[in-house]
């Protein structure tokens, strides 16, 4: 469910890989003596190779253009550094029908989430739940974290999400889920009130 | 007995008697009423101004209404029952409404574009004290 930034990290690895590898290229080129065979009018060992470079670099403009260079090397590079972060994958609307000649029904994934989030809330046991659906209506991602009390039975709560909260949902949406992952987490607090299979009571009981 | 021949004069007098105009609210009402009282679908009650109302398989839903001429482009925002299957309860209600709207008004609908705002999953008798015996 989450989203990671391997397709751009790809992308600009091959770029630098190809800008480095062609200045190593150069590099060897100009120590070999090779590029000096190759260019004709190359200037020999002697010769000055950046003759007027103090006047190019001195120039007006060198600070601001150089200035300018950075900032937009430090903006690539922060902008690379955050697409590190991993996030959420958007969910967009979730579009039921599409037919321009009749009408459009949609649904916030939202409202769907929240629907399966009351019912798994219901289970006896279960004190919290945090659903998420993403993807689209044709093929759904689910993903539950369903927190249960010290009193709760994990498996009869696995097996009724499974075998109810689920397909409950897919049969609202009337498509089989794409993928389904489940998290089941351990909490003390008390579950909700009327909401367990725990009768406690204290007392004398006369027969 | 004869029939008196329609003069000209009648006939004017005829398209002189005024026109009837209905208003966008109408469509409006009778659309949000055809969808309570003939599916399942609901709308929100309680609140002020839109803010702290919930929803209500009582409630009539909110619609809106784009006429051009006699054709009508209406927009429902509904919630509905869960778990239900959505495509077919909002097609069941997208035929619905312009079946009867058509035939209540005379306005010919064209299109019906459906929100499901909300759902609700069955109430379960789970809260507050129960007597055991």
């Amino acid at each position: 469910m989450r989203h990671h930034s391997g397709r751009a990290n790809r992308t600009w690895l091959i770029i630098l890989g190809i800008l480095f590898l062609a200045a190593g290229v150069a590099a060897v080129l100009i120590a070999a003596g090779t590029l000096e065979r190759l260019i004709g009018g190359s200037p020999g060992r002697s010769d000055r190779v950046l003759s007027g470079g103090q006047g190019l670099l001195s120039g007006e403009y060198a600070p601001w253009g150089m200035l300018l260079a950075g900032v937009i090397l430090g903006i690539l590079g922060l902008w690379w550094l955050l697409a590190q972060i991993p996030r959420a994958r958007a969910a967009g609307t979730f579009r039921l029908q599409e037919d321009p000649a009749h009408g459009v029904t949609v649904c916030d994934p939202q409202v769907l989430a929240s629907a399966v989030s009351h019912e798994t809330e219901q289970l006896p046991g279960v004190v919290g739940s945090t659903v998420r659906l993403r993807g689209t209506a044709d093929e759904p991602d689910l993903a539950m974290k369903v927190t249960v009390n010290s009193d709760a039975d994990v498996q009869g709560v696995i097996a009724r999400i499974q075998q109810e909260v689920v397909p409950h949902l897919v049969s609202a949406l009337e498509v089989p889920l794409n993928t389904f992952g489940l998290e089941i987490d351990a909490s003390s607090k008390a579950g909700a009130p009327g909401g367990g299979a725990t009768v406690s009571s204290r007392g004398t009981v006369v027969y | 007995m004869s029939i008196p021949s329609a003069s000209p004069g009648l006939a004017r007098d005829v398209d002189d008697r005024g026109e009837t105009v209905l208003a966008r609210r109408v469509l409006e009402k009778t659309a949000s009423q055809v969808a309570r009282d003939e599916t399942f679908a609901g709308g929100s009650s309680g609140g002020f101004l839109g803010i702290g109302s919930r929803g209500d398989l009582s409630a009539r839903p909110d619609a809106s209404v784009e006429l051009a001429g006699n054709i009508a482009s209406l927009k429902v925002t509904v919630g509905l029952p869960y778990p239900m299957p959505l495509r077919q309860a909002t097609e069941q209600l997208r035929r619905r409404i312009t079946e009867r709207v058509t035939e209540l008004t005379g306005v010919q609908v064209r299109q019906v574009d459906i929100t499901v705002s909300w759902l609700k999953p069955p109430q379960r008798e789970l809260r507050g004290r129960r007597k055991l015996q």
